[in-house]
């Protein structure tokens, strides 16, 4: 499903949200992403309604 | 309730009592429990900052209150700790990292902080923890890890791993952390202790450090059934400086102590939602549904799809939240944490919202489970605390990460913020604990199903090495 593949997309990555990401970290950051590439996938397999599964962020003014 | 209340780790309830009919003064019973971390601390590591001069002072103002004839609050002269995100006045709030200590001090008491000592509680310091709660282990390479009060060369189990282990050691009978997807249950399981993590939004959480916004939660550590329902008593109140505190009305635990099972259904989880734990933790679970005379087993569904997606919103908003300190002070974070930190900085927003639109679909389905049954009984942790140098356990045959494996059974529930009570269960050579789940804003009940279980006789939270062991209850 993802494209973290190696380190240097992780490297782009965090250049293209302005968040650099020093070598000696990547393999470690490309691992989690991985993981959490796999949960993703997993929630994305569960069928959602458009109109009753809204986030479950709300904003109550006050 | 004996006179050796300043000496012995007694439980809240009797120290208040105590206090309040001269029997011992609130100084005495600080000086006590400042002396008992003096001695005992450096085995648990669970204190980091100590608030000894600020505790004196207070119980002073509460022993000259009491001396006018003033009734003093439910937790009078009862000493606590706190997990160090809770905003202390004076103090930088550490959240457990290294960065933080150069912050300025908080100007004030963390609300339910200030709550508590308007009850009569005295905050005797604060207390070590996983580095800004990204941890199920309570180990910290900055201030070293938390140690097991009954086993001081096991894990704690984190995040809130310093005050469960306050409590565990008899240190203080009261101690608050935080639980985001298990960070109370998860070390209040592996320290026997009972821990308390209340519905979404019930207790404020206006200063203490955040983690995941969306997740997060305020709770108490205590050795019995009582002092949890009493400290969360004292905690009860709309804070509308919170946002995502619910405006409803107080509604204490403490008056249902006493109420029973009558017209209680309860129920154990079972199936796929119980899979990968060891033996010990189906004997728990087995033992406490014994004793309650539960017959009826429930599936809780979808567990992994809903840890999937706790996770998936933590990373993303803990790494939200920590953007410009990665961008700024990467190599100040503890290694344990940083490289979760930076992935989740970089998690697709698409995926985010997927998993908060799975969070309202999930919250549906197991309030249709709510419908047949009041209470779920389920293991707290899949094992009993493992060795500080373990790196995984045995999980349905598979080796799986220390780090991954405890919040196993945690963080499908404060996925959807239902209330949970860890209980420890009696008869185990090391701690372990169950969860006793209920409906959104029930903790009266979660909480008396938890009395009723320690007045069987099933539950209960010794003072590690008080010589009452947890196989000799």
């Amino acid at each position: 499903m993802s494209g973290f593949d190696s380190d240097d997309a992780v490297a782009q990555l965090g250049m293209a949200v302005g968040l650099p990401i020093p070598p000696e970290y990547r393999e470690g950051v490309r691992q989690n992403l991985q993981l959490i590439a796999r949960m993703a996938e997993l929630v994305g397999e569960a069928p959602l309604d458009d109109a009753e599964d809204e986030p479950a962020t709300a904003f109550v003014p006050r | 309730m004996t006179t050796e209340v300043p000496g012995a780790p007694a439980t809240a309830a009797d120290i208040a009592a105590a206090v309040a009919s001269h029997k011992v003064s609130a100084a005495a019973v600080v000086k006590a429990a400042l002396g008992r971390i003096g001695m005992r601390n450096p085995a648990f590591n669970a204190f980091v900052t100590m608030t000894a001069e600020r505790a004196l002072a207070r119980a002073w103002e509460i022993d000259n209150e009491i001396a006018r004839g003033v009734t003093p609050g439910p937790l009078a002269g009862v000493p606590f700790a706190v997990k160090n995100l809770y905003d202390v006045a004076g103090l930088p709030t550490l959240a457990g990292s290294r960065i933080n200590a150069s912050a300025r001090p908080a100007s004030a008491d963390a609300v339910v902080v200030r709550r508590l000592e308007e009850a009569g509680a005295i905050l005797v310091g604060t207390t070590g923890m996983g580095e800004y709660a990204y941890d199920f282990t309570g180990k910290n390479s900055h201030y070293g890890p938390t140690r097991n009060p009954h086993d001081t060369e096991r894990l704690t189990g984190g995040s809130s791993g310093g005050s469960a282990a306050a409590v565990a050691g008899g240190l203080v009978p009261l101690a608050l952390g935080s639980d985001t997807n298990g960070s109370i249950r998860v070390p209040a399981s592996l320290c026997g202790v009972f821990g308390l993590k209340p519905t979404f939004g019930r207790l404020p959480r206006r200063g203490t450090f955040p983690f995941v916004a969306s997740l997060d939660h305020v709770g108490p550590f205590a050795r019995t059934a009582r002092d949890l329902a009493l400290t969360y008593d004292a905690m009860q109140g709309f804070d509308a400086d919170d946002p995502a505190c619910v405006d409803r009305a107080v509604e204490p635990a403490t008056p249902s102590l006493n109420r029973g099972l009558g017209g209680l259904r309860l129920a154990v989880a079972s199936g796929d939602f119980v899979a990968g734990g060891t033996a010990e933790s189906g004997e728990a679970l087995a033992r406490a549904a014994a004793v309650l005379g539960i017959t009826l087993r429930v599936e809780i569904p979808e567990a992994a799809r809903a840890r999937a997606a706790a996770s998936v919103i933590t990373a993303a908003e803990g790494g939200a939240l920590h953007f410009e300190r990665l961008r700024a002070r990467a190599a100040e974070f503890d290694p344990n944490t940083r490289d979760r930190f930076f992935a989740g900085a970089l998690t697709p927003a698409a995926w985010v919202n997927r998993a908060q639109r799975f969070r309202q679909r999930y919250r549906r389905q197991i309030a249709k489970l709510f419908e047949s049954v009041d209470i779920i009984l389920a293991p707290t942790t899949p094992v009993s605390a493992p060795r500080l140098d373990q790196a995984s356990v045995l999980s349905a045959g598979i080796d799986v990460p220390v780090g991954r494996v405890l919040g196993l059974y945690a963080q499908p529930l404060s996925f959807i913020g239902l209330p949970v009570a860890s209980v420890p269960i009696a008869g185990f050579d090391m701690p372990i604990g169950i969860q006793v789940i209920g409906r959104p804003w029930e903790e009266a009940s979660v909480i008396a199903v938890a009395a009723e279980l320690e007045r069987r006789g099933v539950a209960a939270a010794p003072v590690a090495g008080s010589g009452t062991t947890f196989w000799s209850q």
